[in-house]
C-alpha cells in the first residue's frame, strides 16, 4: 500500500517535473532521462511509462528466475530479458556511445550514470552495483538523439 | 504491483506456450522433421536448468604436474579474483592439493574445488536458503540471500568456500560477486547456461586441456553420450572423503 502511494506521489512528481522541463529541459536530470542514449529503438518493454513505474519489480522477478532456475539472459534468443547486465549494456553509456562509469574515484557515485541520475533524483538506494557490474562490456549500435527524434 | 506482473508474465508464457504447440502440431504433419531438433531448442533457449542433467567432472590426478597452476589461474582470471590485502582471505574458487599416502609417501598432486554434491551440507546448515542445489547438480551460493554467516564453510568437508572480505571492483559482467557474502565455484555456471546441450568447458577445465595435460574432463554424467559419462563407464574413479556418502559430482582418478 506504502508502495503505491510512493509511486503515485512519484508520478505526480514526474509529471511536474516533465511539465517544467519543457522550458529548461537540459537542465534537470529528467531530461536527460526522457532522451538516454541506448542501443535499439526500444526499452525492453516498448512503455516508458511502465518500466518508469515498474522496473524494479521486473528485475527482481528475473533475479530469483536465473539464480535458482537457471533461466538466464541468452545473448541469441532474448528471453530473460530482465537481465541486469543487459540493462547496463543500453543504458550505461553516454550520447556518443561510450561506457559511463557508476563509482568515481572518491568512493562517490555519478550522478551521471542513467540508474543513479534517477535514483538520485528520487532518494532511492541500491545495493546491486556492489556486486554487478555497473559497466557495458558489449559492443552496441547506437541511436543518437537526433536519429530517433527523426523517426 | 508484483503481483500484477506476475500474471502479466504467466499470460504471456502460457501464450508462447500455445503458440508453440501450435507449432509443434503442425510441425508433426511435416514427414522429417526430427523431434530431437526441438528438445535442444529448449535447453539452449534460456529455459530452467533439469534434473535430467547432471554436471560434473572427472580428474585424472596422474596427469596433473604438481607445480602447475594454469586452472586456478585460469580460474581467477575468469572470476576477477585478485589477491587480497591479507594473503590468507584471497577468494579461492579452485587449489592445488598434495596429498600423501600415510604408508607409502607417495605424493599426488591434485585441483580441488567445490565437489558439487548430491547431499551438499553447505545447502544443509545454511539458515537463509542461500546455498543452493540447482536442478542439474551444480551447488552455489544465491548472493541475493547470502548474509554472510560462513556456516557453510564450516561444514564443507572441503573447505571449497571463501568468504569474500574486500569490496570487489571490475566484476566481469557475468559473473557477480561482492563483499559480504561466501563465494564458491559453480562450475562457470554462465557457461553451462549459454548452451546446456553442448556447453563451453569451465574455465579449469579449458586451461589444463590447452597445457596439454588434458587432465580434467566436463560434462554431463547422466548423458551417455558424453565424454565424461564414457571416461566414468571405463575407469576406476573415486569420491574424495567418500565415506562421508556425499556422493559428489567431481571424481578422481590415480588416488
Ligand atoms: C552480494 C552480491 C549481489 C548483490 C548485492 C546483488 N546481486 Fe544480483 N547476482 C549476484 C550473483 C552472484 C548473480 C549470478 C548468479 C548466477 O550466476 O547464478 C546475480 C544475478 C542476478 C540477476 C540475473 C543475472 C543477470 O545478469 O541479470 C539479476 C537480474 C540480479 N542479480 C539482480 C539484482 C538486483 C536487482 C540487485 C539489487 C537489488 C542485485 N542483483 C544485487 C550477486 C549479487
Ligand atoms: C535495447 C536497449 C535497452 C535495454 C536492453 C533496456 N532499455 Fe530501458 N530504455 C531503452 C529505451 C530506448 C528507453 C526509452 C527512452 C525514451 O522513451 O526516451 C528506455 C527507458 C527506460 C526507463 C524509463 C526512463 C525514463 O525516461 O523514465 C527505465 C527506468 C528503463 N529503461 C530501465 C531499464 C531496465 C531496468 C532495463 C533492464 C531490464 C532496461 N531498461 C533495458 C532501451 C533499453
Ligand atoms: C525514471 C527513474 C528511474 C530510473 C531511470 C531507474 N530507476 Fe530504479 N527505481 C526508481 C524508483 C522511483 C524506485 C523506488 C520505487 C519504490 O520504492 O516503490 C526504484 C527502485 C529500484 C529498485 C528497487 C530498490 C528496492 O530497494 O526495492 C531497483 C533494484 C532499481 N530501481 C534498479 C534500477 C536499475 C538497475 C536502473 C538502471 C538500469 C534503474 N533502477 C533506473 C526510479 C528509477
Amino acid at each position: 500500500m506504502s508502495k503505491l502511494i510512493k509511486l503515485f506521489l512519484f508520478s505526480t512528481l514526474l509529471a511536474l517535473a516533465s511539465s517544467v522541463s519543457t522550458e529548461s529541459a537540459k537542465e534537470t536530470s529528467l531530461g536527460k532521462l526522457t532522451y538516454p542514449a541506448v542501443q535499439g529503438k526500444r526499452c525492453v518493454i516498448n512503455d516508458t511509462m511502465e518500466m518508469r513505474k515498474n522496473h524494479m519489480n521486473y528485475i527482481t522477478h528475473q533475479r530469483a528466475e536465473t539464480t535458482r532456475l537457471g533461466k538466464r539472459w541468452n545473448k541469441k534468443t532474448h528471453k530473460n530479458n530482465f537481465s541486469i547486465e543487459k540493462c547496463i549494456n543500453c543504458h550505461a553509456r553516454d550520447e556518443k556511445g561510450k561506457p559511463v562509469k557508476l563509482k568515481l574515484g572518491s568512493g562517490k557515485l555519478n550522478a551521471e550514470h542513467f540508474c543513479q541520475s534517477c535514483h538520485n533524483y528520487t532518494a532511492v538506494t541500491i545495493d546491486c552495483f556492489s556486486c554487478h557490474s555497473a559497466t557495458p562490456t558489449g559492443k552496441v549500435k547506437i541511436i543518437s538523439k537526433s536519429k530517433k527524434k527523426s523517426k | 504491483m508484483s503481483e500484477l506482473n506476475e500474471n502479466q508474465q504467466t499470460t504471456t508464457n502460457r501464450r508462447t506456450f500455445l503458440k508453440a504447440g501450435v507449432a509443434t502440431a503442425s510441425m508433426g504433419l511435416i514427414p522429417g522433421v526430427n523431434l530431437i531438433g526441438l528438445s535442444q531448442a529448449a535447453i539452449t533457449d534460456g529455459s530452467a536448468a533439469s534434473d535430467k542433467q547432471r554436471w560434473g567432472m572427472l580428474i585424472d590426478t596422474n596427469k596433473c604436474e604438481s607445480g602447475c597452476t594454469a586452472c586456478v589461474d585460469a580460474c581467477n582470471k575468469e572470476f576477477n579474483i585478485k589477491p587480497s590485502k591479507k594473503p590468507s582471505q584471497t577468494v579461492q574458487f579452485i587449489r592445488k592439493v598434495t596429498v600423501r599416502h600415510k604408508l607409502t609417501k607417495v605424493e599426488t598432486s591434485l585441483p580441488l574445488m567445490c565437489q558439487h554434491c548430491e547431499n551438499p551440507p553447505c545447502v544443509d546448515v545454511c539458515p537463509t536458503g542461500a546455498s543452493m542445489k540447482r536442478a542439474d547438480g551444480i551447488v552455489k551460493v544465491d548472493m541475493h540471500r547470502c548474509i554472510g554467516c560462513r556456516y557453510c564453510m564450516m561444514a564443507c568437508p572441503y573447505k571449497a568456500r571463501s568468504f569474500i572480505h574486500e569490496e570487489v571492483t571490475e566484476q566481469m559482467a557475468y559473473a557477480p560477486r561482492g563483499k559480504g557474502s561466501v563465494d564458491s565455484c559453480n562450475l562457470c555456471v554462465h557457461r553451462i547456461d549459454e548452451n546446456r546441450e553442448n556447453p563451453r568447458n569451465p574455465a579449469c577445465v579449458d586451461a589444463c586441456n590447452s597445457k596439454g595435460h588434458k587432465a580434467m574432463i566436463f560434462g554431463d554424467i547422466n548423458d551417455l553420450k558424453s565424454n565424461l559419462n564414457k571416461a566414468l563407464k571405463k575407469h576406476q574413479s573415486r569420491e574424495l572423503r567418500s565415506e562421508l556418502g556425499l556422493n559428489t559430482g567431481v571424481r578422481y582418478r590415480g588416488i
